[in-house]
């Protein structure tokens, strides 16, 4: 776009018209921004999309409509491949995570939220779902990716090849210092 | 295997010096913190972390928070502002279809203390995907590490806060150098395969973004949940995107 923009300013440049609308100053609402960057369910890409082949990248500046035909390939070769997982484990977890979005029902009445709560059926707390500032996500998807979440929930049989080792960072959030009050997260460092 | 000794060494710098020099800080991450070399390059495009949760202050309010800009290091959240040349959106499908049918957008003027905050919407906006264009922003403006006000029962802030994601990412990297490879310029042959098996034990692993005190830029957005579930059920798909 703002290739034809320049184009067409140029070309009118040529023909010697000097004020036209959409050209300079005024063109801002014209503007079409492209997307450099995608979030919403926290190290999901950053787990399972490796950086090497771009493939990070292409997730990043796709549309979550896009996530089951690209990050559903990415999780399947990580969890096959470096996890070790069963295929059924593996088709549950694509389920869950692809297409790559937080989940959140508004119509729910609970006080907090609870990540993965809407696609577990509560299982990680509520059915807000949603994710709360001290809901640990990096456990909730370590258990999920290397021990015994998916089969404990009853959505694919025990494959027995979890990695208690990889199932926690041990790490949780008594560093940080929430506030009660909005905006809620900490103030600065 | 060869041995990878630099983003150790990094971390280490990082970890015992209280002034961190900007060429190191630039060059680190977190939960999807510098996660491609494009967007290490690019800290306020940066997306690290999105939240969806109930108001705590407001039964019938929901709380939209995305930050950017990882690393921002301790001491440094006052003169750290957002990129004025990039949109910032939170995108709402209320429809389970994973399109789009809302989004609420800020951007920023200017640079310094001063910085003006512009938001929009929620509203539908004019074309779906990866491509967008502005909506008119609501005439009153914020500034950056002011709560402010733009419509009536909404209430919004965009500023320095403490990078609320915690994760012992020195030994992530260890797992999975590949991952590190946007900060260390590194190729990763084989770039799935653990190069270790282990998180570390409880009291040894550490969450990096406190125990360095990092801070990001944070956009928190607090509305009525009416405001998001139009015709829907109830049930809202989120996400955040940065845009040039």
């Amino acid at each position: 776009m703002k290739r034809i923009l320049a184009g067409f300013c140029a070309m009118t440049g040529v023909l010697g018209i000097t004020i036209l609308s959409g050209c300079g100053g005024g063109g801002d609402e014209q503007k079409v921004y492209r997307q450099v960057d995608r979030l919403a369910r926290p190290a999901v890409n950053e787990v399972f999309a490796t950086v090497a082949n771009g493939r990070h990248k292409a997730n990043d500046e796709n549309a979550p409509t896009d996530d089951n035909g690209s990050l559903a390939n990415d999780i399947q070769s990580f969890m096959i491949g470096t996890a070790g997982r069963s295929q059924a484990i593996t088709d549950v977890v694509k389920a869950v995570l692809s297409p790559d979005v937080i989940i959140a029902d508004l119509k729910d009445n609970s006080t907090t939220a609870a990540y993965l709560g809407v696609e577990t059926g509560g299982a990680t707390g509520n059915r807000f779902g949603g994710r709360a500032l001290t809901d640990d996500v990096v456990d909730i998807s370590l258990g999920v990716i290397f021990g015994g979440t998916v089969p404990a929930l009853g959505l694919a049989a025990d494959d027995g090849k979890e990695i208690p080792t990889l199932t926690s960072d041990n790490v949780d959030a008594s560093g940080k210092h929430f506030t009660a009050t909005f905006p809620y997260l900490g103030s600065p460092r | 295997m060869k041995p990878k000794f630099t983003l150790k060494k990094t971390l280490l710098v990082l970890s015992t010096l209280a002034i961190v020099p900007m060429f190191i800080l630039a060059k680190a991450k977190g939960s999807d913190h510098a996660d491609t070399p494009e967007i290490a390059a690019s800290p306020g495009s940066d997306l690290t972390d999105v939240y969806v949760f109930p108001s705590p202050t407001s039964a019938g309010n929901v709380v939209l928070a995305m930050n950017v800009h990882p690393l921002i290091a301790t001491g440094a959240g006052g003169s750290a502002t957002f990129d004025p040349n990039v949109l910032y959106q939170f995108k709402i499908d209320n429809t389970g279809d994973n399109v789009e049918d809302l989004v609420i957008q800020a951007t920023f003027q200017g640079t310094g203390s001063s910085q003006k905050v512009y938001i929009a919407g929620p509203a539908k906006p004019a074309i779906m995907g990866t491509k967008s264009t502005l909506l008119s922003p609501f005439t009153t403006t914020g500034i950056i590490n002011n709560t402010f006000s733009p419509t009536s029962n909404v209430k919004v802030f965009a500023g320095a806060r403490e990078d609320s994601f915690f994760f012992d990412l020195e030994q992530f990297f260890t797992i999975l150098p590949d991952r590190a490879s946007p900060l260390t310029g590194a190729v990763i042959p084989d770039p799935n395969v653990p190069k270790a098996g282990t998180w570390r034990a409880p009291g040894v692993a550490k969450d990096f973004l406190s125990a360095n005190g990092f801070n990001v830029l944070s956009v928190v957005v607090e509305l009525p949940k009416s405001q998001l579930i139009g015709t829907g059920d109830g049930k809202i798909h989120v996400w955040c995107t940065t845009s040039k």
